[in-house]
């Protein structure tokens, strides 16, 4: 995690201690990024950043912070300063302190600069008022998992919801995100943080063995599907609900536009698709 | 015959016309008969001389004789002598003698030896031709025999070879059928050995897979 810094103030200091700081500084950014002078490392951070808040379509600072490996909050704020996001203060404030106090989205500015620099465009509100404030906890787990992940190297790159379904219309059920490990295995990430009970368990559950099964001449979906959720309750009751052998119903609308269960047709969770199903509580 | 008569008589009258003088009569005598003898003498040697002349024409006319008696067929230089004697003014013709049945026979026996050697000779070849077209004839069923004989075998060899090949055919389509199997066995080896593949590959793909889920799960922030 990038430590805050204390002051924004200079450091006193003498002229010569102060040249040898920033000839310290100029060495370890060569080391670090050979071949980018500052301008252009800012401008792959920007870019970054932009990028981040143009595929979830919000994002907090401590995120964005993270996604420009700032040492210190100067990135979201700079980003701000230059009117490229705009700060919405949440409907909690400060008040749950596992949310963010403030969002932060792209302004028109933001937005088209980015989409300048992208060959294919997501649908993307700068309306802050369309964020919905009672999935904010859902998606900053999804965002700090995701960007701990890829700094972790534990996957080489991820794709939101928008993005999926942007690759398939069909109407299927998206996981949150999908995880692409260095292998190439997809791994469909689920941030669950409320129970499921009844029709939706079943649903969820058949989508899950859906996604996880091969169809003929055509691969699974994904190769594993991840449940995160804080609570252990949940994280229990996902885990009995995916076991193998466990039951779940199969739902279907009537002619009236009714959902109503198919009967005599209890299914059963597969092992194999048991065994790729993992739940884990998660503090992200 | 007649000259001796004749010289006699005429010794006689010089005898009788000189009798006067016996002395010299008588050496005339003595003269005469030493002359007579002397005559007598020659005459002897000439009568030898003639008769052995007559003896050989006597001896050439029989030859003749014999040599044209029937079948005048003797050689000239044989009979040409005797064929002479016997037309001249002496007359000789020969006789039935030894030497007219010797130059017979010998004619005979020379004609025969000739005939008798002509139709042997003819028979030895007639029957060395007869023998050559039986010889012929009987190479020739040989052959035809044998020809027969062939073509029997030949049938037999034929039914055999069929046989053989048949049984060959049989075995063929056995070896065929064998192989046929062996390659289906080998397909389907071929097959599972790309579904074992397949499935390997499956396997440690997934084991990869599963390593990095693994990683990513271990990188959580998890506290369950």
């Amino acid at each position: 995690m990038p430590t805050r810094s204390t002051t924004r103030s200079k450091p006193p200091g003498t002229a010569e201690s102060r040249k040898a700081q920033l000839t310290h500084a100029y060495r370890i950014m060569t080391t670090r990024f050979p071949g980018q002078g500052p301008t252009a490392l800012g401008e792959e951070k920007l870019f970054k950043a932009l990028y981040w808040v143009y595929r979830w379509g919000w994002s907090s600072a401590k995120t964005i912070n993270r996604v420009g490996a700032s040492t210190n909050a100067s990135l979201a704020a700079r980003l701000v300063r230059a009117k490229y996001l705009e700060a919405t203060r949440t409907e909690s404030g400060l008040a749950q302190k596992d949310l963010p106090s403030r969002i932060l989205t792209l302004t028109a500015d933001g937005l088209s600069k980015i989409q300048r620099e992208l060959e294919t465009a997501l649908p993307y509100s700068t309306e802050p008022a369309k964020v919905r404030q009672d999935q904010l906890r859902h998606y900053q787990m999804a965002q700090t998992a995701t960007i701990e992940s890829l700094y972790a190297q534990s996957i080489v790159a991820y794709s939101v919801e928008k993005e999926m379904a942007e690759l398939s219309a069909d109407g299927v059920k998206q996981p949150d995100i999908c995880w692409e490990l260095p292998s190439g295995a997809k791994v469909a990430v689920e941030i669950e943080l409320s129970g499921k009970w009844g029709r939706s368990l079943d649903v969820f559950v058949r989508g899950c063995v859906l996604a996880l099964s091969a169809a003929p001449g055509k691969p699974a979906r994904f190769d594993r599907i991840l449940i995160i959720s804080d609570t252990n309750a949940i994280v229990t009751r996902y885990r009995a609900a995916l076991s193998a052998g466990s039951t779940y119903e199969i739902w279907k609308k009537d002619a009236n536009g009714h959902i109503q269960q198919l009967k005599d047709l209890t299914q059963k969770v597969p092992v194999e698709v048991a065994a790729k199903i993992t739940c884990r509580k998660s503090n992200v | 015959m007649s000259q001796i008569k004749r010289l006699t008589a005429l010794t006689l009258a010089v005898l009788l016309l000189s009798g006067c003088e016996e002395a010299n009569l008588a050496n005339e005598n003595a003269a005469l008969k030493a002359q007579n003898a002397a005559l007598q003498r020659s005459l002897d040697g000439q009568l030898g001389v003639r008769k052995a002349e007559i003896d050989y024409l006597m001896q050439q006319a029989s030859i003749a004789a014999g040599c044209d008696f029937m079948l005048p067929f003797c050689p000239t230089s044989i009979v040409a002598v005797g064929r002479k004697v016997q037309t001249e003014e002496e007359g000789i013709a020969g006789g039935a003698n030894i030497w007219f049945w010797l130059a017979f026979w010998a004619k005979m026996f020379g004609a025969g030896s000739v005939l008798g050697g002509a139709f042997g000779s003819a028979h030895l070849y007639w029957k060395y031709l007869g023998r050559k077209a039986a010889l012929a004839t009987y190479a020739a069923q040989e052959k035809v025999g044998c020809s027969q004989e062939q073509q029997m075998a030949d049938q037999v060899l034929i039914r055999a070879t069929k046989t053989e090949v048949q049984m060959a055919k049989v075995e063929l389509a056995g070896v065929r059928a064998a192989l046929q199997s062996e390659q289906t066995e080998l397909v389907e080896a071929q097959e599972r050995k790309a579904e074992a593949e397949a499935a390997i590959l499956a396997t440690e793909a997934e084991i990869q897979i599963q390593q990095e889920y693994l990683l990513v799960i271990g990188g959580l922030n998890t506290g369950g």
